[in-house]
Formats: structure tokens, C-alpha cells, sequence
């Protein structure tokens, strides 16, 4: 079977906030381990007609609950922990020659409302992951659609 | 840490009591179908231990019952043994990972992993034992494992202390290095400093015998929620290989959570 998730490097994600003490003791202040994505994948769905951007974490699966952003556009939510596990659009809605770029322009504004609820820090870095990994992801959605 | 062969003694104890007991919850009523008085032959060598079955029933079964339950409850306290051998042996691999034979100076328990367990109330003669609390209950290694540390995690997270309490507050990693060095005869000041540093008191310093100068703290999910901390230590200044401590623990983390499941 082929494996098509994109690793994440956590040490380029996880930067720590630095203090130090009176006593010139240096404190390092990190995210929690289980909000980094270890892994991102990007996949059209057959059965549900929509391309997929999923993120696998250290604890694993859970329990998801949707969040609709639009009628093109959904996330999936830990029930739990209100970690992002999944971006679901609708490409086969959207025009096929502006796809990559309307698809780009919606996850964004999706991750910008997202971004401000609880766990903050997951959702800024899944963002970032998104940003980061956004040509290698968006190529496999050119490539459906044309 | 967790008496482990004690615990294991009375894990398989209970297992057995609580087996024989089911039994005896199972057999002693249906003695009661049996007419004793009609056994012949080889079943007649048995009557006499029916007939007690029979008159004894109406106390042994609900005791049985009960012990079941009893036995049952006691047996998920005291923790499955094979998932606390696992625990050890996963810290143990960590601590192997992180600070590796050949380049690391020291001996085996100058760089240490524990794992913390947050416990609502920890019985103990302390100031508020209900206020919430972080115990030392797994370490790696083989030494230094009698005392019982823990830190206090209580609902108003400023008042957590030690670099375990602090890191259960943020739910995120915690890295404290460059301590003082408090070995030899050391300064107030130093003492206050490393007090300041580590998140606890100056006068709990004072009365331990504190040699770790670098403090990494990690939280720890199981069905992902925050279950307790893993804190590594060393009597070095820095960790040398702090930088691959995320990615360390995205290998052991998530078995690490499946296996507490089990606990």
C-alpha cells in the first residue's frame, strides 16, 4: 500500500518561549508534544467525492465531531481534545481550472476562524503545517484536477 | 516508585482468591440441585462435603459475590503487572535514547526518567492531601528508586511546584538548565537560585539533597487526556541531546499512553 503521509518535523515547528531567571537559570517553554502533527496527507476520497488533508498526532485517533465552515468546506474536530484531524472540501463544486487556488484561499480563511478556539497552539500549528507543506499538497490536487 | 514485586505478589494473590472465589459463587448454589442422600458408591466418598456445601450456601455465596468485586476493584488498583513491566522497560529505552553510554559522562542514575501520575488526594500527613498532586511512580534504572518524590498540581496552577507541577500547568514541555550546583557546601544564593529555577520552595531545597541541574518536563495523555508528567534529569547542566527529545517521544509517547490504558 503506499504511504503518502508527509512527515513533520516537530523541532522546526515546537519553538520554545525563552526566560530567564535573577539567577541566569535559562527556562525553555515548549508545546505540548501530542498538538504537533507528526504527519500530514493530502488524498482525494472517493466514497465522500472530496479531497482530504489529514493529520495524524502522537496519541492517535479519537472520536471526531464536524465543524462546517461553508457548503464546500468542512473540519474535523477531536470531540476530546478539539485538535484538527481533517479538512474536507469539496473540489468536485468548485471550478477545476481555479481549483488549487480556491481551495488554498478557503482552508486558509477555515484555519484563520479556527485558529482562535481552543487548543490555540494546535490550531496555529496545523496552520503552519498547512503553509509549510501547502506545494506538495496542493500539487496532488492539481493533478486530480486536470 | 511502586513496591513492584509487592505488588506483583499481591496482583497474582488476589487474581487466584478472586478466581476460587467465583468458583465457589458458581458451585455452592447448584450443590443445592444435588440429593446427597441418594450418592452410592464412589459418589457417596463426596456426600459429606455436599451436604456441608449445601448447609453452608446461604453465606458463602454472597460472600463469594462480594469478593469477586472486591478482588476485581483491588486487582485494577494494584495495576496489571506485564503493562508495569512494559512501562519500565519503555523508560528505560528512553533514558538509553536520550543520554546514550559512550558520549555521556556519569554513572546510570545521574541521568534519570521518572513518571509522574496526577492523584486527585495521595495519602500522606501533608497540608491539604486533597489539592491535587503529581507522584513519582515509575523510574528508569535500577537505583534510587525507594523514595516516594511528588509535587504539588493543584487546581490554581500558580501554586504548582517542581518542574513536574509546572509542566502539568502549561500541559506542554518545560526545560530548566544551567542549575547551581548545590554539592558542595552551597551559597544561599545558590540555593534560592535553584529554588527560584526548579518552581519549589528554597527551604525544600535546602532539606533534599538536590544534585539534578538540567530539568526536562513532558506531559503524558492517556485517551487523551492529561494523566500525568515524565520528567527527565541530570546531574549535567545541559541535556545533550534535548533537541531530539520531541522526536524521541513521538516514538514512545503514543505506546507509552496505549500501555497506561491498561494500567
Amino acid at each position: 500500500m503506499k504511504n503518502d503521509w508527509i512527515a513533520v518535523d516537530p523541532r522546526n515547528l515546537n519553538k520554545p518561549q525563552r526566560q530567564q531567571t535573577n539567577s541566569g537559570v535559562e527556562i525553555e517553554l515548549y508545546m505540548s508534544p501530542y498538538d504537533i502533527p507528526q504527519a500530514v496527507n493530502g488524498r482525494y476520497d472517493e466514497s465522500k467525492k472530496r479531497f482530504v488533508i489529514e493529520f495524524s498526532y502522537i496519541a492517535g485517533d479519537e472520536p471526531r465531531k464536524c465543524v462546517p465552515q461553508d457548503e464546500h468546506l468542512s473540519l474535523y474536530v477531536g470531540k476530546q481534545t478539539n485538535r484538527l484531524y481533517a479538512i474536507e472540501v469539496d473540489i468536485d463544486a468548485l471550478q477545476a481550472e481555479t481549483v488549487a487556488l480556491t481551495v488554498s484561499q478557503r482552508i486558509q480563511n477555515a484555519m484563520d476562524a479556527l485558529s482562535s478556539q481552543p487548543p490555540r497552539a494546535n490550531h496555529q500549528i496545523a496552520r503552519e503545517v498547512i503553509r509549510s507543506k501547502h506545494a506538495e499538497l496542493l500539487s496532488r490536487l492539481a493533478t486530480l484536477a486536470s | 516508585m511502586r513496591r513492584t514485586g509487592l505488588r506483583t505478589f499481591a496482583y497474582q494473590t488476589a487474581k487466584a482468591v478472586q478466581y476460587g472465589a467465583g468458583i465457589a459463587a458458581t458451585v455452592f448454589p447448584a450443590s443445592l440441585r444435588a440429593e446427597a442422600e441418594k450418592f452410592t458408591g464412589v459418589a457417596a466418598t463426596f456426600k459429606p462435603l455436599v451436604i456441608w456445601m449445601q448447609e453452608s450456601t446461604f453465606w458463602v455465596a454472597p460472600v463469594a459475590v462480594i469478593l469477586v468485586g472486591i478482588l476485581g476493584w483491588a486487582r485494577k488498583r494494584l495495576g496489571t503487572p506485564w503493562v508495569w513491566e512494559h512501562v519500565k522497560f519503555l523508560l528505560d529505552k528512553f533514558q538509553q535514547h536520550i543520554f546514550p553510554v559512550p558520549p555521556t559522562p556519569g554513572e546510570l542514575h545521574h541521568h534519570r526518567v521518572t513518571l509522574f501520575k496526577y492523584v486527585k488526594c495521595r495519602a500522606c500527613f501533608a497540608r491539604w492531601p486533597w489539592s491535587g498532586w503529581l507522584v513519582s511512580i515509575e523510574r528508569s534504572g535500577h537505583s534510587t528508586r525507594r523514595r516516594w518524590i511528588c509535587f504539588a498540581a493543584p487546581d490554581d496552577a500558580d501554586r504548582s511546584t517542581g518542574v513536574a507541577g509546572r509542566t502539568w500547568a502549561k500541559n506542554g514541555m518545560v526545560s530548566v538548565e544551567g542549575l547551581p550546583d548545590l554539592s558542595n557546601n552551597p551559597s544561599q544564593g545558590d540555593t534560592r537560585g535553584y529554588a527560584e529555577a526548579s518552581f519549589v520552595d528554597p527551604t525544600w531545597v535546602a532539606q533534599r539533597v538536590c544534585l539534578a541541574r538540567s530539568i526536562y518536563g513532558l506531559p503524558i495523555e492517556v485517551r487523551h487526556k492529561l494523566w500525568g508528567v515524565l520528567v527527565i534529569d541530570s546531574r549535567l547542566p545541559v541535556i545533550a541531546r534535548k533537541d531530539e527529545i520531541p522526536t524521541i517521544f513521538s516514538l514512545f509517547g503514543g505506546y507509552l499512553g496505549k500501555l497506561l490504558e491498561k494500567a
